[in-house]
């Protein structure tokens, strides 16, 4: 080997570590940026939140601005956990239609309330075999792309889903549709290159399109894009269907209203103040009535003042006055009607936790309002209704 | 501190022998070990007059023959002593409840009641009192 072909082969290789490098750092400051804008975001708001508390103001606008930017920070956290982990499983029978609407509060959420979220979702069922977090990350990096290209507001992204055919193989087809300012024909080829970003120094991670790009891939389908400047983009996937059973229930379906719920009494024992007002904050949003109670010995006061039915206690095991079960056997015999409900922070079957009733539902904290609401509205299914009023 | 049993001293006021005995066996079951008792209202009121900062809580039958439990509150009441008052009774109906109310009664427990039972309706009237911790 000649010193100058060396030289050359050394030449190409620094230039290639280079580019890795100088991909790392785009990478990096998008990524800091985007977390940085989202940390100023929640800090501002908690700041608002001190000062009108010392005025004796309410604060739930910038609550729920604090829970829909930490959102935004998941949706980052997934394409970066997504990045890092390259292939997905196709191991769950999906249906599609219910899927996307299960993460409408999300994709409502990362779109911004300046724009407006239509979903045109069919009447057939539409199942695909796929991993349905592949599915979420797709349609959030669509949805944050759609935001960053009509950000005065008034734009509207539209997620169409039909059946299509493509050679005797039943495709699912997802259309999405924003009307924000278009991808121009000079860029067009580069849009799916990983690290590929218009959106400026530090504002992007040039990730979304290229994960998507991938993620359709391993899903054997396909996805294709228009574009018009100044009137938007559409993004066409097309997934196999499949005719298995589906295995996959999305965990926040809107199956849970408040119609079920509302007009019921929970007692909450809860000694974790926090948490107890988190609780409290949840089961009151679904129209319950709720008696909290710091310990299970106020527990037994508080219903004993209550004249009406309670139709739930729901309660910690590990208290520090009197444990969960204890209180459940008490409770149980001044109002035997009312369901009882464990939750703990240690897994069920941990020895903090041992010997309980199994008829008696156990959730593990944290809780997931959805599956809060699940569980109250199994009990209620089995009781009939009959203790609500 | 969950509530201290034996640190609380209970008077019952029951004329039956057998109710008596029941109790004080279910009272010590659940850790009571303080019991002073009284076969009608006229020995339970002597007893209170002479003790009465020696009773945290006052468990009374209601039917007892010459002073019911509901004489026997209200006069209690009507010397000023707030000691807890735990009507203990067969009379589940609205009116009962309410007359026992109005005279000042804390608790109310049904017969026949439970050992847990008995403890749940305890343990409420015994919430709070920082002595018995």
């Amino acid at each position: 080997m000649s010193y100058k072909k060396k030289t050359n082969m050394e030449s190409v290789a620094l230039e290639e570590q280079r580019q890795k490098l100088q991909m790392l750092g785009q990478f990096a400051g998008g990524t800091a940026h985007d977390f940085n804008n989202i940390l100023s975001i929640i800090k501002g708001y908690a700041e608002s939140i001190e000062r009108r508390v010392q005025a004796g103001q309410g604060f739930q606008d910038q609550l729920c601005k604090i829970i829909e930017t930490t959102q935004r920070g998941a949706g980052i956290t997934r394409q970066l956990l997504a990045f890092g982990r390259q292939s997905i499983g196709l191991d769950e029978v999906v249906d599609l239609n219910a899927h996307i609407l299960s993460q409408k509060h999300l994709l409502e959420t990362a779109l911004e309330s300046i724009n407006t979220l239509d979903l045109h979702l069919c009447d057939h069922l539409v199942k695909v075999e796929c991993d349905p977090e592949a599915i979420v990350r797709i349609l959030l990096n669509m949805t944050m792309n759609a935001r960053d290209a009509m950000p005065n507001g008034g734009g509207i992204l539209s997620i169409h889903t039909d059946v299509s055919s493509d050679q005797g193989q039943e495709m699912a087809h997802i259309k999405i549709s924003d009307t924000g300012s278009g991808i121009s024909p000079e860029v067009m080829d580069s849009i799916f290159e990983p690290f590929f970003t218009t959106k400026g120094q530090g504002k992007g991670t040039g990730l979304g399109l290229s994960m998507t790009f991938g993620l359709v891939d391993q899903m054997q389908g396909q996805i294709s894009v228009s574009s018009e400047v100044n009137h938007g983009t559409s993004f066409d996937i097309f997934l196999p269907m499949t005719d298995k059973e589906i295995t996959y229930q999305p965990d926040d379906q809107p199956l849970m209203t408040k119609g079920g719920l509302s007009g019921c009494t929970v007692l909450l024992a809860e000694d974790e103040p926090d948490l107890r007002d988190v609780l409290t904050e949840m089961l009151t949003s679904i129209g319950m009535t709720v008696l909290a109670a710091e310990d299970a010995n106020q527990a037994l006061v508080i219903q004993e003042g209550y004249e009406r039915p309670i139709d739930f206690l729901l309660t910690d095991i590990v208290m520090p006055q009197m444990s969960g079960q204890k209180l459940a056997e008490l409770f149980q015999s001044l109002r035997p009607d009312t369901q009882i409900i464990y939750m703990s922070g240690y897994p069920y079957g941990h020895d903090a936790v041992k010997n309980l009733n199994t008829d008696v539902p156990f959730l593990s904290k944290p809780l997931n309002q959805g599956k809060l609401q699940e569980t109250l509205l199994e009990c209620l299914g089995k009781e009939g209704f009959k203790s609500k009023h | 501190m969950d509530i201290d049993f034996s640190k609380v001293k209970i008077l019952m006021i029951e004329d039956e022998k057998e109710a008596r005995s029941i109790m004080r066996d279910m009272l010590s079951s659940i850790g009571v070990t303080q019991i002073f008792e009284a076969s009608n209202g006229k020995e339970g009121l002597q007893f209170l007059d002479m003790a009465f900062d020696l009773v945290d809580i006052i468990l009374c039958d209601w039917n007892m023959p010459q002073m019911t439990g509901i004489h026997i509150l209200k006069q209690f009441r009507s010397v000023g002593n707030k000691t807890p008052f735990m009507m203990v009774t067969g009379r589940g109906d609205m009116s009962s409840v309410v007359e026992a109310k109005s005279a000042g009664v804390n608790g109310y427990i049904l017969k026949p009641f439970s050992m847990i039972q008995l403890e749940a309706k305890l343990r409420i009237l015994a919430y709070d009192n920082p002595s018995f911790s």
